[in-house]
C-alpha cells in the first residue's frame, strides 16, 4: 500500500511533465538534449544557492524575514540562471541556422523555437520536483508515513508533491513567456517569468503557519493555472486548422495547436484546463465567452470524435 | 510541413545515452532493492574476500579515515597496475594476431559473467523476494541466458538489438559486482581509472592508443566489448531491418577510434576459491565529420527505423562506447545510491552532461578519445557537492514546507 502511495506521490508531482516529455519531448532527440542540460543548469543554481547558505542553515528561528531573505536570494540566482541559460540558446539559435544553411533545410520554425523553451522549462520544472520533491520520497516507500507538525491535514509527502506539480506548471511554462519576451523584446512578457516564480515562492512561505498548507496550495494552484492561462493568452488564437503556421502567428497558442493536430494528451489536458478557466470566467459574468471559448469547444468536439 | 534541423540532430548522441541511462538505472534499482551491501550478494561481499580491487587493503569501518585513504590509494594503484598489465598482453596477443584466442577469450569472459555473476545476482534476487524455483529450473534458464549472450557478442546475423541488450547486461552485472566494492576504494578506483584512461588512450605509447592504431592500420575490429549504437558495415551484412551502403574508402580512413579501457577482475572469494576474471575492452569509434553538434554528412544510408521510414542523412558508423563506461559510470551511480536519492539524480546529470562534452570533443578532435575522465570527474565533484552542501540545504528548506 505504500509503495503505492509512494508511486501515486510521485506521479503526482510528475506527471504532466512525463506526458509533456512523452508527447513532445521524447519525439526529438534535440529536445531530451535541451531538458538534459536545463535540468543541470538547476542543479548547478541550486548547488552555488547551498553553497552560500551553507553557514546560516538550519533556520531555527521562528521568525518569517530569515526565510523571505533565502527565498529572494533563490528565485534571484535562478532567474539570473533563466538569463544565462537564454543567451546560450540565443548563440545556439545561431549555431543551428547556419547548421541548417549547411543541409539546405529551413531555418528553425518558430514551433522549434517554443519547443525549445518549452523544454528548457521542463528541464527546470523537472529538476525541481526532483529534488525538492521526487529526492525526499524514499522513505514514503516503507513502511509508515510522514506529518510535519505545521501541517497535520494531509502527509508531508502529498504537500510537496503538489508543491512541485505547481511549479513544473510554472517553472515550464513561464521559460515559453519567458523566451517569447526576450525574442520579441516585451517587457510585460519578460518581468512575468520572475515575478510568477517569486509569487510562487513566496505562497509557500503560507506553510510556515499552523495549518497554513491548506490554504498554501490552493493559491499555489491558482498560480500555475494563472501561468498556463497567460502563456496561452500571449497571442490571439488563430484559425483551426492549422496547416502552415507563419512566423507572425505566433507563440504557444501556435504550438498548442500543432501539437493537438497531433492530438497529444498533455495538450489535450492543456486545453480543457484553458476551457475550464475561461468558462467559470463567464459564468461568473465577469467575461463574455470569447470567441477561442467556442473555438476550443470546436476543438474538443474534433479531438473527441477523432478519437 | 518540411522537417526541420531538429527532427534528426541529436540522434546519435541519444543514441549512446540512452543505453548508458538504462544501465545506470537498472544498477540503481539493483543496488536499491537488495539493500545495503554485503547483505545478499554472494560474490565480493563476504568480509575478507580478496578481489583484484582490494588487493591490498581491506577496509573496515572501525580504520581512521587516513588509513582508509592509504589503503584505497595502494588498492586503486594495484589494480590500474594489474588493469594496465592485462591490456599490454592483450595488445602482444593482437599484434602476433591471436584475434581467434581473443575472441574465444572474450565469448568466454561474457560466459563467465552472464552465467556466474548474473547467477548470483539472480540468486541474491531469488532469496530477497522469496521466489520458489527449482534448481533445474533455475539452472536452464540461466544457461540459456548465458549461451544467447555468447552467441549474440561476437557473431554476425544477431539483430542489434538483442546485442546491445547483452551489452548493457554485461555492463550491469560487473557494475553491480564493482557496487560490492568498500566506499574509499571505488572513489579511488574511480578517479584512478579516469587517469589511466586518459593516459592509456591519448599518451604517446599508451596501451590502448596503440592497439587502436593497430587494429585501424589493419581495418579490423577490435577483439574487443563494445556497445555499437548502430550496426557495423563489416560485421552486420544487413541482416535486420537495417542497411547502410558500403563507405567509400575515404570515410573509412577518417574513422575515429576511441579505446577506453580494459580492465581484468581477479576475484577470488574464500567461500570456493574460485577465479574469476573478465576482460572488457572499451573502444569508442566513430568518424564525425564536420559540424560541432555531431550531425555529418557521411555516405547518405537508408535506414529503416522502427518509427518507419526515415530517409536520413547520417554518420557512416554509429558511435561505438566501450563497456567500460558504461560499467564504472554505473558503479559512480550506484554508489551514489547507497546514500541518497539526491546524489543519484546529481551524478546522474553529471556524468550524461560529461558525456555529452566528450561527444562533442570527439567531433572536434577526430580521434580517439576517453570517454572516462570528464564524466567521473564531474560525478565525484558533483555528488561530494550534492553529499555536503546541497543535502542539508534542500531538506532543511523543504521539509519546512518553503520550496521555490
Amino acid at each position: 500500500m505504500t509503495v503505492a502511495a509512494g508511486v501515486g506521490y510521485a506521479l503526482v508531482a510528475l506527471g504532466p511533465a512525463l506526458a509533456l516529455f512523452v508527447a513532445v519531448i521524447a519525439k526529438k532527440p534535440f529536445l531530451i538534449l535541451t531538458v538534459l542540460s536545463s535540468t543541470l543548469f538547476w542543479l548547478v543554481s541550486l548547488i552555488l544557492l547551498s553553497g552560500a547558505w551553507k553557514s546560516f542553515l538550519p533556520l531555527r528561528s521562528t521568525a518569517i524575514w530569515p526565510y523571505a531573505i533565502l527565498l529572494l536570494t533563490s528565485v534571484g540566482v535562478q532567474e539570473g540562471m533563466r538569463i544565462l541559460f537564454w543567451r546560450l540558446y540565443k548563440r545556439l539559435e545561431d549555431l543551428l541556422n547556419a547548421f541548417a544553411d549547411k543541409m539546405s533545410k529551413p531555418h528553425l520554425f518558430l514551433t522549434d523555437k517554443m519547443q525549445i523553451a518549452l523544454a528548457g522549462g521542463l528541464g527546470h520544472g523537472v529538476a525541481h520536483a526532483v529534488f525538492f520533491c521526487l529526492s525526499l520520497l524514499t522513505p514514503a516507500f516503507g513502511p509508515a508515513t510522514f506529518y510535519v507538525d505545521r501541517c497535520t491535514q494531509m502527509p508531508f509527502f502529498l504537500v510537496s508533491a503538489f508543491v512541485a506539480l505547481g511549479f513544473v506548471l510554472i517553472h515550464t511554462f513561464s521559460m515559453v513567456v519567458a523566451f517569447n519576451g526576450y525574442a520579441e523584446g516585451h517587457k510585460a512578457d519578460q518581468i512575468f517569468a520572475p515575478a510568477v516564480h517569486l509569487v510562487a515562492a513566496m505562497l509557500t512561505m503560507i506553510n510556515l503557519t499552523h495549518g497554513g498548507c491548506m490554504i498554501g496550495l490552493p493559491l499555489l494552484g491558482i498560480a500555475a493555472a494563472f501561468t498556463l492561462q497567460y502563456c496561452w493568452r500571449m497571442k490571439e488564437f488563430p484559425d483551426l486548422p492549422v496547416g502552415h503556421l507563419s512566423d507572425h502567428v505566433s507563440t504557444e497558442d501556435a504550438f498548442l495547436i500543432h501539437q493537438s493536430s497531433k492530438l497529444s494528451g498533455a495538450t489535450v489536458g492543456a486545453n480543457l484546463m484553458k476551457l475550464v478557466t475561461e468558462l467559470s470566467a463567464s459564468f461568473r459574468g465577469k467575461q463574455p465567452a470569447t470567441p477561442s471559448t467556442n473555438k476550443i469547444k470546436g476543438m474538443l468536439d474534433k479531438l473527441i470524435n477523432a478519437k | 510541413m518540411d522537417p526541420s534541423v531538429l527532427d534528426t540532430l541529436g540522434i546519435d548522441i541519444i543514441g549512446v545515452m540512452s543505453p548508458v541511462s538504462i544501465c545506470m538505472l537498472l544498477v540503481v534499482l539493483i543496488v536499491y532493492s537488495l539493500g545495503p551491501p554485503s547483505s545478499d550478494l554472494a560474490a565480493g561481499a563476504n568480509p575478507g574476500a580478496t578481489t583484484a580491487a582490494t588487493l591490498v587493503y581491506q577496509e573496515s569501518p572501525a580504520d581512521p579515515p587516513a588509513q582508509k585513504l592509504e589503503g584505497a590509494l595502494l588498492n586503486a594503484a594495484a589494480f590500474v597496475a594489474l588493469v594496465a598489465a592485462v591490456t599490454f598482453l592483450l595488445l602482444l596477443l593482437y599484434y602476433y594476431n591471436f584475434t581467434n584466442f581473443l575472441k574465444n577469450y572474450m565469448r568466454f569472459s561474457a560466459f563467465f559473467v552472464l552465467g556466474s555473476m548474473g547467477g548470483s545476482i539472480l540468486l541474491s534476487f531469488l532469496k530477497h523476494f522469496s521466489v520458489p524455483l527449482d534448481s533445474v529450473t533455475c539452472a536452464i534458464l540461466l544457461f540459456n541466458f548465458a549461451v544467447v549472450g555468447v552467441l549474440s557478442v561476437f557473431s554476425a546475423g544477431v539483430p542489434i538489438l538483442l546485442r546491445q541488450a547483452y551489452m548493457v547486461a554485461l555492463g550491469i552485472i560487473v557494475a553491480v559486482w564493482f557496487t560490492q566494492l568498500p566506499e574509499w576504494t571505488t572513489w579511488t578506483l574511480l578517479m584512478a581509472l579516469a587517469v589511466y584512461d586518459l593516459v592509456a588512450v591519448l599518451a604517446p605509447g599508451g596501451p590502448l592508443k596503440l592497439l587502436v592504431e593497430l587494429a585501424s592500420s589493419r581495418e579490423e575490429e577490435l577483439p574487443a566489448l563494445v556497445y555499437e549504437a548502430r550496426p557495423n558495415v563489416s560485421t552486420r551484412p544487413a541482416t535486420g531491418s537495417l542497411e547502410l551502403q558500403p563507405l567509400p574508402q575515404s570515410v573509412r580512413s577518417s574513422a575515429i577510434e576511441f579505446v577506453n579501457l580494459e580492465a581484468e577482475i581477479v576475484e577470488s572469494t574464500n567461500a570456493d576459491r574460485s577465479l574469476v576474471e573478465i576482460e572488457s575492452v572499451e573502444e569508442e569509434r566513430s568518424p564525425l565529420v564536420g559540424f560541432g553538434g555531431g550531425q555529418q554528412t557521411g555516405s547518405t544510408g537508408r535506414r529503416n527505423s522502427s518509427s518507419g521510414d526515415v530517409e536520413v542523412i547520417e554518420m557512416t558508423k554509429g558511435i561505438k562506447l566501450g563497456l567500460g563506461d558504461f560499467v564504472f559510470y554505473s558503479v559512480l551511480v550506484g554508489r551514489a545510491a547507497m546514500y541518497d536519492l539526491m546524489t543519484v539524480y546529481a551524478c546522474y546529470l553529471a556524468i550524461i552532461s560529461g558525456l555529452g562534452c566528450t561527444l562533442i570533443l570527439l567531433s572536434i578532435c577526430r580521434h580517439a578519445l576517453p570517454a572516462l575522465p570528464i564524466s567521473i570527474t564531474l560525478g565525484v565533484i558533483f555528488y561530494f557537492l550534492t553529499r555536503l552542501l546541497m543535502e542539508p540545504f534542500v531538506v532543511g528548506v523543504s521539509s519546512s514546507l518553503v520550496m521555490f
